[in-house]
């Protein structure tokens, strides 16, 4: 077996791997930065996979696929945050309502059209999005096989991970974004609507997971199956709470697990135990960068207070000694 | 706002529900009348008494294209021989529902009912206390029994047809090595897994199979990563896909990676060929039928015969012998086969019958047999 061509198949793997886990991670950032936990990406993506397969296999085009997808995510997006914010519901229990109505729902969706409750696959003509290979980058020996050949949406995914940034820190919605996300009561006092910034955040990060969605159905392969997002909207989310609302640290968590993904199904073949091990790690790394990192924010807080009441003393002081 | 809350709320509920557990919770899912219609040519004449008896067959759901599709068509067949009535529900794969399902079917008083494994448990609970209906736990472990006298279990002998399959496979393959994916980790996948092996290694001592597991049943996106691993990283050229709907994901890895897959429960070939995804079809070279079909007509049979099936306290293992499993012989089968090997399967068929050859089952071997059969193999 050659060698140079095992770790080129496994590199494109990983990359395979982590673009599912990258939509769904930038997503969460999205919303995460306005203060909003959305758990609800799994449900976004499930059904965006089943719209995307039905309007491309409508139309006969893969760009309206896409544009297909993207509006059932937004539309996902467009119900949670409609139920949340306006209807006042809890959160969480709404992204999980969510979640299991697009589980039974795209389900249902597909009873009805196909009349089968598997697969989309020989009763819906459906395109899948094009693979690129990159002129000059496929001829280098193993990076070419890395990099090279990946389905159009792969690229996007690491182009949306810096438009995410962009979004959030370079355009007028994304300082409102963060406002809202740092202190809601202050961004409402100074004339930001934080509903309607929410409702924002819920659309793009439903834009976002239907590209993801769209992944799954048109690109790794060409029909829709039930729950074939499988939980990689929830690792996305993970991926998404150890970078706490920064995309490019969403991008590397979701490569990270992404490559653990690929470390498994290769060490399967050799080591099914070892497999095992490996694919337990990114729920470790999870959990431990996150108790690490509330360890820091709790320590963070704690010398903010100290240094307000200190500065506050100082004040007191100053005052007493005007008198 | 509120009221539409709850209007949408209601509707949501309504549709998740609709969705995970087929149409309704009653035993009557498709939206048709799941009665089957008496079909407009006459029945054959029901020779042994079951006609107009009421048979009722409980299924995950329709549409798989392989095991509950199966199913489906031996019900269909049992209707055409013994002019019964014939009724089905999809009742998923949640256990907990399955109380319902059961008392449901009892209400109704069913004659015969076909029932998942997972009803196995309320079976040896309850179903004493129904003695005029009889009761057929289908695709259980070889291993379960049940002493209760209006219950029989049904298990298959997959390892023998396994077997073929992995005789069909090294005898194909170029590189000497063939794959294996399989659904879980459980010892229903590690029968097929296990007679794969025995017979790749009887036609090939030298073989080598790459075998790898999804963890479920559904995700083709990890089938096609699994499949991919096998070819680029081990070579292999022949990959059996024992993982149910998630197969999809290997059939396709193979059409572009040049390889060729095996299907498994019902002939994948056959299937796909008819919807006209001739490409798909064309790298599928044989099938390790789970005629499931064939063991409810066989077991149908047997009952309509007079012999009481249900005193048998260990499940019943149709294999072989009874044609309830085997290797899909089609012209793909015949194309890619090499002959020679064509007619030493079927000669092994033979000698599996008569147990002149005699296969293991991974039910009677321990994890620690099982592993180090794998081990002796893995490339």
């Amino acid at each position: 077996m050659n060698l140079i061509d095992a770790i080129g198949s496994f590199g494109f793997s990983i990359l395979r791997l982590s673009t599912p886990i990258i939509f769904a991670a930038l997503a969460c950032t999205v919303t995460k930065k306005a203060g909003l936990l959305n758990m609800s990406v799994e449900g976004m993506m499930l059904t965006a996979a089943l719209a995307g397969v039905l309007v491309s296999a409508v139309t006969q085009s893969v760009i309206l696929g896409i544009l297909g997808a993207v509006a059932a995510g937004c539309a996902v997006g467009l119900i949670v945050s409609t139920v949340n914010l306006v209807g006042k519901s809890e959160l969480y229990l709404t992204c999980i309502a969510m979640n299991l109505i697009a589980t039974g729902g795209t389900t249902f969706a597909l009873y009805m059209i196909t009349g089968t409750k598997g697969t989309t696959f020989s009763y819906l003509p459906s395109l899948a999005v094009p693979n690129i290979d990159i002129p000059l980058i496929k001829d280098i020996p193993l990076l070419g096989r890395i990099v090279s050949g990946h389905s159009v949406l792969t690229y996007l995914a690491f182009l949306t991970a810096l438009l995410t940034w962009v979004l959030i820190f370079k355009t007028r919605l994304g300082l409102r974004l963060r406002s809202v996300g740092e202190n809601a009561n202050a961004a409402q006092s100074v004339g930001v609507s934080v509903t309607r910034i929410q409702t924002y955040a819920y659309i793009i990060a439903g834009a976002i997971g239907g590209l993801g969605g769209a992944f799954m159905s048109m690109s790794y392969v060409s029909w829709f199956s039930r729950e074939m997002v499988a939980g990689r909207g929830f690792i996305g989310l993970s991926a998404n709470n150890i970078a706490n609302g920064n995309p490019f640290i969403a991008l590397l968590f979701s490569i990270i697990f992404g490559s653990a993904d690929a470390t498994s199904n290769v060490l399967q073949l050799t080591d099914a135990g070892m497999a095992y091990f490996i694919k337990m790690l990114p729920y470790v790394i999870t959990i431990v960068s996150m108790v690490i990192m509330s360890l820091l924010e709790i320590n963070r807080r704690k010398k903010m207070k100290q240094q307000v009441v200190a500065k506050a003393i100082a004040e007191l002081h100053l005052e007493g000694k005007d008198h | 706002m509120k009221k539409l809350f709850t209007i949408l709320l209601s509707l949501a509920l309504l549709l998740a529900a609709a969705g995970c557990s087929g149409a309704s919770s009653s035993a009557a899912p498709a939206p048709a009348s799941s009665e089957v219609p008496a079909s407009s040519e006459e029945p054959a004449p029901a020779e042994e008494g079951l006609a107009g008896k009421r048979v009722m067959l409980a299924l995950n759901a329709l549409g798989d294209l392989s095991f509950n599709d199966l199913l489906y068509q031996g019900l269909m067949a049992i209707k055409d021989t013994h002019n019964v009535e014939a009724n089905y529900a999809e009742v998923g794969t949640d256990i907990s529902t399955y109380e319902g399902y059961f008392f449901d079917f009892t209400d109704e008083g069913y004659d015969y009912v076909f029932l998942r494994p997972g009803f196995l448990d309320l079976c040896k609970a309850n179903a004493a206390d129904y003695p005029e209906m009889k009761f057929i736990v289908y695709d259980t472990t070889p291993l379960d029994e049940c002493e209760v006298p209006n219950v029989y279990l049904q298990a298959s002998t997959t390892y023998q047809a396994a077997y073929l399959v992995g005789m069909a496979a090294a005898g194909t393959t170029q590189t000497g090595v063939i794959g294996f994916v399989g659904g879980q980790e459980n010892p229903l996948i590690y029968d097929f897994l296990t007679g794969y092996i025995q017979g790749a290694t009887a036609v090939n001592p030298d073989i080598k199979v790459s075998s790898a597991f999804i963890g479920n049943y559904n995700d083709t996106a990890k089938a096609v990563e699994l499949a991919t691993a096998q070819i680029s990283n081990n070579n292999a050229d022949v990959i059996f896909a024992a993982c149910g709907g998630a197969s999809l994901g290997v059939f396709q890895t193979c059409l572009e990676k040049g390889v060729y897959a095996i299907g498994c429960d019902s002939d994948q070939y056959t299937i796909y060929n008819q919807k006209g995804e001739t490409d798909l079809a064309s790298v599928i070279m044989t099938s390790c039928l789970k005629k499931i079909d064939k063991s409810l007509e066989a077991i149908m049979n047997r009952v309509a015969a007079g012999e009481d099936v249900f005193a048998e306290v260990q499940a019943g293992r149709l294999g072989l012998a009874d044609g309830a499993v085997g290797v899909a012989d089609n012209e793909n089968y015949q194309k890619i086969v090499p002959e020679e090997i064509r007619n030493q399967i079927a000669d092994a068929e033979k000698k599996i019958i008569s147990g002149e050859i005699e296969v293991k089952s991974a039910y009677y071997m321990t994890q620690a047999e099982i592993d180090s059969l794998i081990a002796s193999v893995t490339p």
